[in-house]
């Protein structure tokens, strides 16, 4: 899922404080399930905006909303009517999210609530990690389900740099060599021949941004061309 | 072709070879080198010239490597993969061959939040091996996207690092040959302090075809008294070391650290697995005759 993180506070109340009704949109899916965006996180939020500007003695109207997600049309159209009251929007969704909600919007002031970290994983409650780069061009079945285009900082794709020490990595000394980490796995499979062989230069016309998918159904349904 | 260079001639006779370390310099200003210049072109088989070491941002070393040729000295141009993509070395290649400049190091690069300008966007569009791999095929009048290269080939000779005290061993062994089958023809180590550190590494590879240089660094002060495993990049001191020179006196120090490193040097050419030393001497690059 994708996991991110609330701005600091005086961050949002600066690029808000403009305006007189604003509404505060949550999403439902990842960022509430990592806690920065989702109908806690928007109350959260809310309460506090609303004591801040009232200790300034400033009549700003905050409103609350979560859409069960802001990366899709079905769920974004729901607010079009109740939305026309707001001259801004406060998205406590990904990047992706905020950019939906005003494409699908415009002419309202769309600002972020949260900055987007990464694609990650739940690894306790409280702590995710990231896993996965987008690349475009998946590798794990080749390096025992370890990805080191992310879990490496460097993104080397043949073994370890130099300055790995006692099997962690040179830039963070708590964490693990991510070659370390797939040579063993590989070891124990017996499958090392797998790392043997160079891998070449990575390909980065699979990451040209901005990135699109297109499923079969979609082309056959509105005989649009490949891409 | 171009005839070999000095150094790939050096490699191919049983004399023990010396090289050491040089940074260009942070401006651009080439000849406030000149007292070290002077003093190691008598001294080593090769200088080999670093590139942004520690992610500090110095002159390119193709344009202090032209300076360098001027003086008359053999050259190594370290290459990192830190700060340019396969075009960017590619072309840097180029233009090292077209200056003269015949052997390569090719290196992956420390981190750039270790250096001076740790904000900046690192870029490893290649690592080493697949910059190894390009050189290679530079050498055969190629390009890594199988365009043809005008006019002779370079003929470089191309080095890259082995970290021989890498714990645990095995994936930096995968490494070492990796860079040998992507077609490296000699090997300079990363630091060694006591040659007890790399015979984990000897179990695995006990015939080295490659000719492999141990890396010797004349330690400061500053990083045996400060030294906290990590904090500095490729730098493994192990505790018995920084022991012995924790109570050393400051204006002792320096004299007893030579002393240590000659010693050390000493040990690594009785030893018979290594065809060479490389002096990393951090700014000590004058005292260099103190060592060898």
């Amino acid at each position: 899922m994708i996991i991110a993180s609330r701005k600091p506070f005086a961050e949002i109340k600066k690029s808000i404080e403009l305006y007189e009704n604003i509404l505060v949109v949550g999403c439902g899916t990842c960022v509430a399930v990592c806690l920065a965006g989702g109908k806690k996180e928007v109350g959260l939020l809310a309460s506090q905006l609303r004591m801040s500007f009232a200790l300034d003695k400033k009549k700003i109207q905050i409103s609350e909303e979560t859409l069960e997600r802001q990366c899709d049309h079905e769920f974004l159209e729901t607010i079009r009517e109740p939305l026309k009251e707001f001259d801004c929007l406060l998205s406590l969704a990904c990047g992706a999210g905020v950019q939906f909600l005003a494409e699908t919007y415009p002419g309202k002031k769309v600002f972020p609530g949260v900055n987007t970290s990464f694609i990650g994983v739940a690894e306790a409650a409280g702590l995710w990690t990231e896993r996965c780069r987008a690349c475009g061009d998946c590798l794990l079945a080749i390096t025992g389900g370890i990805c080191p285009r992310t879990l490496c900082v460097k993104g080397l794709n043949n073994g370890p740099c130099g300055g790995m020490i006692d099997g962690k990595c040179e830039v963070d000394p708590e964490r693990p060599c991510a070659w370390v980490s797939i040579y063993e796995r590989l070891a124990e499979e017996g499958r090392v021949n797998q790392i043997e062989i160079m891998f070449p230069p990575t390909d980065f016309r699979f990451q040209t941004k901005p990135g699109r998918v297109t499923h079969r159904a979609y082309l056959r349904r509105y005989n649009a061309g490949s891409k | 072709m171009p005839d070999p260079s000095k150094f790939a001639q050096a490699l191919g006779t049983d004399s023990f070879i010396v090289t050491c370390e040089l940074d260009p310099p942070k401006g651009f200003v080439p000849s406030l080198l000149d007292r070290k210049i002077a003093v190691l072109k008598n001294k080593v088989q090769a200088v080999v010239v670093s590139d942004n070491p520690r992610a500090r941002m110095l002159m390119a070393p193709v344009g202090f490597c032209r300076y360098l040729l001027d003086q008359g000295l053999e050259l190594i141009m370290t290459l990192t993969c830190r700060d340019r993509n396969r075009l960017a070395l590619q072309s840097d290649l180029l233009a090292a061959a077209g200056l003269g400049i015949q052997n390569i190091l090719a290196v992956t690069g420390d981190y750039i939040t270790w250096g001076d300008h740790p904000e900046g966007k690192p870029v490893y569009d290649l690592d080493s091996i697949q910059l190894i791999w390009a050189i290679s095929q530079l050498n055969s009048n190629r390009d890594i996207s199988g365009n043809v290269i005008e006019g002779t080939a370079p003929s470089f000779t191309i080095g890259s690092a082995v970290a021989l005290t890498g714990n645990p061993v095995g994936p930096q062994v995968l490494k070492f040959r990796k860079k040998e089958k992507a077609g490296v023809h000699f090997f300079m180590s990363h630091p060694v302090f006591d040659l007890a550190d790399v015979e984990e590494f000897f179990k695995q590879v006990v015939e080295i075809q490659t000719p492999l240089l141990a890396s010797v660094c004349l330690l400061t002060e500053e990083q045996i008294r400060g030294y906290v495993l990590g904090n500095y990049p490729g730098l493994l001191i192990q505790d018995s070391l920084s022991d012995k020179f924790k109570s050393v006196h400051s204006t002792e120090f320096q004299p007893r650290m030579i002393e240590h490193t000659a010693r050390l040097i000493e040990t690594i050419k009785k030893d018979g697995r290594f065809r060479g030393v490389h002096l990393m001497l951090q700014g000590a690059e004058e005292q260099i005759g103190e060592l060898i």
